[in-house]
């Protein structure tokens, strides 16, 4: 930046010219961890899906913790990827996506715990459909936060799902192929919206 | 009409630019602020050790990963400043 001297409306104009710049900076990174969660989930049901109707053994849903394996490979990745700058708008997505994080492992812990400990084994049918409203609060609300309407309209739309397998469960008739509901919104709602995100973020950063 | 006096240790091009970026965002590091004023590195560090010395910016050095990283961010005192820098400022254009 060469030294020149100021006019207040060159001053201004430097204002508004590195305000805008820096709030353009959206970084694309965490959006394809949406896009990864999305795929892993998808393929790991299918997995586990595929290993139980071949052997008939209902344990190897115990499968399902694979997911943490992938949320630690998450975290780690994002911890060595830090972006150089960080707005408001990031940390507050952050936030949100921290307090769900929470939810996502305690959750299984505490309706593995009921199952096991006070034989309800029911509480295993909620986790998914938890799993379900908490992936949807997180990406509607990045959406409002970016104000992206259609980032906030796919997993408002999608809850559709999460509320017909509380209806299932409530009435005991939680059959396989809820699994398969799941899987497949899951994959919508993170998936979806990601790419949608990331072409956004490159053609802001171009 | 009185005009309201520009503070001097912000009426430089790339302290500004410095302060624009810092104020729009959470933190930045060096890296970023570099690529973004496209000034040298020797010229920034100087720039940004005299925002730091007048209480504008905090920095903070660090690691990412094994690599050192800068992070600055801009303080309360900083954000006042650049505030009123603003507002003088329009009194000039508003004269």
């Amino acid at each position: 930046m060469e030294k020149q001297k100021l006019s207040a409306e060159a001053s201004l104009e430097l204002i508004s010219q590195m305000i805008n710049q820096s709030k353009m900076n959206l970084n694309g990174k965490s959006f394809n961890s949406w896009i990864g969660w999305g795929v892993y989930t998808l393929l790991l049901g299918i997995a586990i899906l595929a290993i139980v109707e071949f052997t008939g053994v209902q344990q190897w849903y115990w499968l399902w913790f694979l997911e943490f394996v992938y949320a630690i490979f998450d975290c780690k990745r994002n911890q060595r990827q830090e972006p150089k700058v960080k707005t408001h708008i990031d940390n507050a997505i952050v936030g949100i996506w921290s307090a769900l994080g929470w939810l996502y492992i305690l959750t299984p812990v505490a309706m593995t715990f009921s199952a096991i400990y006070l034989q309800h084994f029911w509480a295993l049918n909620m986790i998914m459909p938890l799993v379900l409203i908490y992936t949807i609060v997180g990406v509607a609300f990045t959406g409002v936060i970016l104000r992206e309407k259609w980032i906030t309209a796919i997993p408002v739309i999608c809850s559709i799902s999460p509320l017909y397998m509380f209806a299932v469960i409530s009435s005991q008739q939680f059959a396989q192929w809820h699994m398969v509901l799941f899987m497949a919104t899951f994959f919508v709602v993170m998936v979806v919206p990601g790419i949608i995100l990331n072409y956004k973020c490159k053609r802001l950063n171009k | 009409m009185k005009f309201k006096e520009l503070d001097v240790l912000l009426h430089s091009q790339l302290r500004l630019a410095v302060m624009s970026i810092l104020v729009s965002v959470e933190s930045a590091d060096f890296v970023y602020i570099k690529q973004q004023t496209e000034a040298t590195a020797g010229n920034l560090s100087v720039q940004l050790e005299k925002l730091q010395s007048a209480g504008y910016i905090s920095i903070e050095k660090g690691y990412k990963g094994k690599k050192p990283c800068t992070t600055c961010r801009i303080t309360p005192q900083g954000v006042e400043a650049f505030s009123n820098y603003v507002e003088a400022l329009k009194s000039y254009i508003n004269k």
